[in-house]
């Protein structure tokens, strides 16, 4: 058994060494140079005949690039595969966009073509913050993360909770109840994607139930602050009860190793939301994009 | 009844028994069936409630009086019930046969209760269950010693000592143990007589601490607990139960309080009350078989033995043989069951021809099954089949997985790896490094002129393996032969290779086991047969993995070939393994007189030297490797691995699963274990040797020729396959069959289905190959082979540094 270099994973970036990364490029230059020599003679515009030209390659590119839509969803289709096609949308929409801006020949107005041109800009624009989000954000989840699956987060949540109801039943029936107040307060994470992506913590605390005489109030528990708080101002030996020192630094521990997890989750929450977020941006797009290119085509024809 | 004289005396109202009085009741016969219990078939009276009885051989027609298909117990035992009154069966219960004297047409019977019958005939279907090995030692013969158990879930919050190893042993435990403490007493350690899917769930129930158990024990007495006693001497939970056990441990004597003792310690054939009629058995063995005819007539004439007592355990055997005897006992001539299905089968060859008369020359022409019995080879044929390919075609090629081993009958087939090919002719096996490695072909056959073989599924092969000693060293032998040939030495003359290989031995390690280590004595030249080995080295206090050897190739060649005298390595097994070795002195003095040898070991130490040196740079690879290794990638040959640097958690492998697969995904891709960025989701790995399909009742798991390994329709939802993944892919979900929009208006359920076994088929029927992997746009996804491992642990090890 050798040892072959066959490369195992690949991403959509490298994928094939590059292949439609090189396509794209040397498509891209073509065009470039072609548009560059056709200025020498005659002044850019749509409707020369590269005009025409680099548009007809940029409409079909644009359904082309669309068609990935659809392939993505083709669990049956041996069209290619989805890594593969996926390398094409984003290489070959790059491309789209300059030869697009190259057919444009710079002429912009309040018209239907520009709006169809300033639409393309913003897919082509949210595309790459998806391909930053692909590129970036699963290193970087896995960092949240460690080895840990959300089920294990949540369980070790679960156990911490419970090591720390348990420790407080020796204590006080006070402090049971505080804390029980607060794990069943305490936000997970999860909701809206609004809440997901802002990864707020909206976990509360009952306060002044019995501990303090006071009246009992809500107040936000961002962090597990206004708990770790409340177990601080404990005195120690000082009630009733004689707290012994080392519970409540125990109690402590516990709270403050919770706000870690609880941290570490709402992030991994949140670049998952991340992850999704943009193509609520970018598909709509697309599609708006695919109605203005139509109109533009038509009324350009219209006008001939 | 004391002057009567039957035609036939059937002793044993079991399946055989039964159908054997239904001939000779339809058939006007004079009769009767002795049943020493008070009901008819016993056996299956005791089996537990609800149990599903199975139909096996599933290709084997019933030829019966009596009906009998796959079923519960009970709907079984209610059809015999009416068929014992419709046949007009002359039954007798509460007749315990003690002796039979006399001989053809006038045998005396003589009976517990007294009475003597006479008959012309003696059908012997007593079976082996009858007779339970009894607990014997003080306080055994107490209320709470029972042998069988009809219902678990009769029994609540006892607790029940469980004498035994067995399946009955196992399965008792594991039901009492949902509501009841159990102790279950082993007097060996471990389960090896029990099926493998029982053997995974009590070892998994013992560790999980559902049931306790204590390993090398024996009972040494039993007693009732006086009220004062109140269990409180006792070592175990169990406080105020009525009897106390004392039994023997490696630790010492201990005792147990218990409300119940259930001893399934097997049974004891009667062959004392055979053999003192006369009848002689093949050999002094305690489970040997009585000599038999092809009619099933013992050498006492007039007297047949039937069923399991005859070896045939299985229920549909047994009543075809009662139905052939009283066939053959009216005169008639009766060609064998499955006569008909192998004449079918042997149509392939020039003429057809007579069935027996093939199936003996098969027996004596293929020495790989001379020495089993008549029977079981019928058995073999008929689930395996002839093939006769052109000259020239392909019969497997290099790199193909098998499932199937070939014995050639006649003509010639061409084994090629390079070289020259070897040449097979009639009699010799070909395919079995591949039934022994579970991996691809080494070689690639074709078929020469006028070749016919016999094709046998491995799983046919496996189960013969594992009873019949004769046909494991036969396949031992030609296994060590070709590999020496086609591994080692294929210059060499046969006659060399012969030499060689009666120095050879065979070893076999558990998962995990240490085959040497570090300073040890370079002894053996071990060439692993199956599973896979790491070799490691430590550095500090870690071990660092430097290699992996897989299945056909060779251990720590580099050692071997150094001159040095001690190891320079660690060597463990990562999954069961088997290796072939000849001693290093011999291996040394055959290296110097083989030139070519040296050659191709020198060729084999550059590439382990490469390998070493690659892994021994990145120690971290090491560490990712033993993750991979951990989690059953030493004997994949497909699994799915995610880069997590690159999921996007997009979900598409799972629902490209589910849309190609009834909407059932095989994948989780969520769960699993992950490491050094590498995830391993809830997926089918494709073994070598799988796992799943060592105990597939109707066979209903096959793998192809790419390695792939599918479950077919015929699957009967036992559940085995789930019980044995050691990796938990295999899902037991119901077939919920497309509901019509109308039938949904109108509020129609569909019908309920049984639940059978689904698991990842890598596609099988897709063009392009797994969906999961192609549906995955980052490439975050992809299969990979056992030997990809190290090449990926090396990647991932560059890509953390």
């Amino acid at each position: 058994m050798g040892l072959e270099s066959r490369s195992m994973h690949q991403s959509f970036i490298n994928f094939r060494h590059y292949r439609y990364g090189l396509i794209a490029g040397v498509a891209s230059l073509i065009t470039l140079v072609t548009y560059l020599l056709d200025r020498l003679r005659v002044p850019p515009n749509g409707g020369t005949w590269l005009g025409y030209t680099l548009g007809t390659i940029a409409a079909l590119l644009v359904i082309f690039l669309a068609l990935f839509g659809i392939r993505k969803r083709s669990f049956r289709s041996t069209i290619g595969t989805a890594i593969g096609w996926l390398s094409a949308h984003v290489y070959l929409g790059l491309a789209a966009l300059l030869i697009a801006t190259l057919h444009s020949g710079m002429h912009f107005g309040r018209n239907v073509h520009t709006v169809a041109y300033v639409l393309m800009c913003l897919v082509t624009l949210s595309g790459c913050w998806g391909v930053y989000a692909y590129v970036s954000f699963p290193g970087a989840m896995m960092q949240q993360r460690g080895n840990l699956r959300r089920s294990e987060f949540l369980r070790q949540i679960a156990e911490l909770d419970s090591s720390s109801l348990e420790l407080a039943e020796s204590i006080s029936p006070q402090i049971t109840q505080l804390l029980a107040e607060a794990a069943r307060r305490t936000d997970l994470g999860g909701g809206n994607l609004w809440k997901r992506l802002r990864s707020g913590d909206e976990s509360t605390l009952l306060l002044g139930i019995g501990l303090a005489p006071r009246r009992s109030s809500l107040v936000s528990n961002t962090n597990q602050r206004a708990l770790i708080r409340t177990l601080a101002e404990i005195r120690p030996g000082r009630s009733s009860s004689e707290v012994a020192l080392s519970s409540v630094q125990k109690l402590l521990e516990l709270a403050g190793s919770k706000a870690v997890l609880l941290q570490r989750l709402r992030r991994e929450t949140q670049f998952a939301a991340l992850l999704r977020i943009w193509l609520f941006l970018h598909v709509p797009l697309c599609c708006a994009l695919l109605a203005a290119l139509c109109i533009h085509v038509v009324t350009v024809f219209l006008y001939w | 009844m004391q002057d009567s004289t039957f035609d036939l005396v059937i002793v044993g109202a079991g399946p055989g028994g039964l159908s054997a009085a239904a001939r000779a009741g339809q058939q006007g016969m004079s009769h009767v069936l002795l049943e020493a219990g008070g009901a008819h078939a016993n056996t299956i009276q005791q089996y537990q409630q609800h149990k599903h009885v199975m139909a096996e051989p599933s290709v084997l027609p019933l030829r019966s009086d009596m009906e009998f298909a796959a079923g519960r117990r009970e709907a079984i035992l209610e059809s015999w019930e009416r068929g014992i009154s419709r046949a007009r069966i002359n039954i007798k219960y509460h007749c315990e046969v003690t002796a039979i004297r006399g001989a053809r047409g006038n045998f005396e019977i003589s009976t517990k209760s007294g009475t003597s019958i006479r008959g012309k005939h003696i059908i012997l279907a007593l079976g082996v269950q009858g007779h339970p090995r009894r607990v014997t030692v003080p306080g055994g013969d107490l209320p709470c010693v029972q042998y069988t158990l009809e219902s678990a879930d009769a029994l609540r919050g006892e607790t029940i000592v469980v004498i035994g190893a067995g399946d009955a042993a196992i399965e008792n435990a594991i039901a009492l143990s949902r509501s009841n403490s159990v102790i279950l007493l082993n007097r060996n350690s471990g389960f090896p007589r029990a099926k493998d899917a029982n053997a995974a769930r009590i070892t998994r129930a013992i560790s999980a601490g559902r049931i306790k158990c204590f390993m090398h024990a024996e009972v040494r007495s039993l007693q009732a607990n006086d009220a004062r006693a109140n269990g409180r001497q006792t070592s175990d939970n169990g406080a105020g139960a009525p009897y106390r056990m004392v039994i023997s441990t490696q630790e010492g004597e201990r005792t147990l309080a218990c409300h119940r003792v259930i001893a399934r310690l097997g049974a004891i054939p009667p062959r004392q009350l055979v053999e003192s009629i006369g009848v002689r058995f093949l050999s002094s063995e305690p489970d040997a078989l009585p000599e038999l005819s092809s009619q099933y007539e013992s050498t006492v004439p007039g007297l047949f033995v039937i069923g399991a007592l005859a070896g045939y355990p299985l229920i549909k055997q047994a009543m075809n043989q009662g139905f052939e005897v009283v066939e053959h006992l009216l005169g008639r001539a009766v060609a064998p069951a499955d006569h008909d299905i192998l004449r079918d089968k042997f149509r392939i060859l020039r003429g057809g021809g007579d069935v027996e008369r093939i199936v003996n020359l098969i027996h004596k022409g293929l020495p790989i099954f001379r020495g089993i019995q008549m029977l079981a080879l019928r058995e073999l044929l008929l689930v395996s089949r002839l093939v006769t390919p052109a000259k020239g075609r392909s019969i497997f090629a290099r790199g193909d997985y098998a499932s199937s081993v070939f014995n050639v009958l006649r003509g010639e087939v061409h084994l090629g790896a390079g070289g020259a090919p070897m040449i097979l002719r009639g009699g010799q096996l070909l395919g079995e490094m591949s039934l022994i490695s579970g991996r691809p072909h080494e070689t690639s056959a074709i078929a020469g002129a006028d070749c016919i073989l016999l094709e046998t599924p491995h799983s046919a092969i496996r189960k013969l393996l594992r009873t019949e000693q004769s046909v494991r060293a036969y396949i031992d032998t030609v296994y060590s032969l070709r590999a020496l040939r086609l591994l080692l030495m294929p210059h060499a003359s046969p006659e060399t290779i012969h030499a060689l290989s009666k120095a050879v031995s065979l070893h076999r390690f558990a998962p995990g086991a240490e085959i040497f280590k570090e300073g040890d004595r370079i002894e053996r030249f071990y060439l692993v047969r199956s599973g896979s080995v790491a070799l490691s080295r430590r550095t500090g206090d870690q071990d660092t993995v430097v290699a992996y050897c897989a299945a056909n190739s060779f251990l720590d060649a580099l050692g071997c070939l150094s001159g040095e005298t001690t190891r320079s390595l660690n060597a463990k097994s990562m999954v069961a393994t088997e290796a072939l070795s000849i001693d290093h002195a011999s291996f040394k003095a055959l290296l110097k007189a083989d030139a070519r040898l040296a050659a191709k070991m020198d060729a084999e130490r550059t590439e382990q030297l490469t390998q070493y040196a690659h892994m021994q740079a990145r120690p971290k690879a090491g560490n990712v490797f033993s993750y991979l290794m951990s989690h059953g990638l030493g004997e994949a040959t497909s699994v799915l691995v995610i880069d997590e640097t690159l999921c996007v958690g997009c979900d598409q492998c799972e629902k490209a699963c589910a849309a190609t697969h009834e909407g059932v995904s095989r994948l989780d891709r969520s769960a699993g274990p992950s490491l050094h960025s590498l995830h391993l989701p809830t997926s089918c790995r494709h073994c070598e040797h799988p796992h799943c399909m060592r105990d597939c009742p109707p066979s209903a798991i096959h793998r192809l020729p790419n390695g792939e390994v599918y479950i077919d329709e015929t699957c009967i939802g036992c559940g085995n396959c789930e019980e044995n993944c050691p990796y938990g892919v295999i899902q037991m979900a119901e077939k919920t069959p497309k509901t019509s929009l109308l039938a949904k208006l109108l509020g129609t359920k569909p019908a309920e289905t049984a639940k059978t076994a689904v698991k990842c088929d890598v596609c099988a029927s897709l063009k392009g190959g797994p969906a999961c992997v192609r549906a995955c746009p980052t490439g975050a996804a992809i299969r990979i082979h056992a030997e990809d491992v190290l090449e990926l642990a090396r990647q991932r090890a560059v890509a953390l540094e």
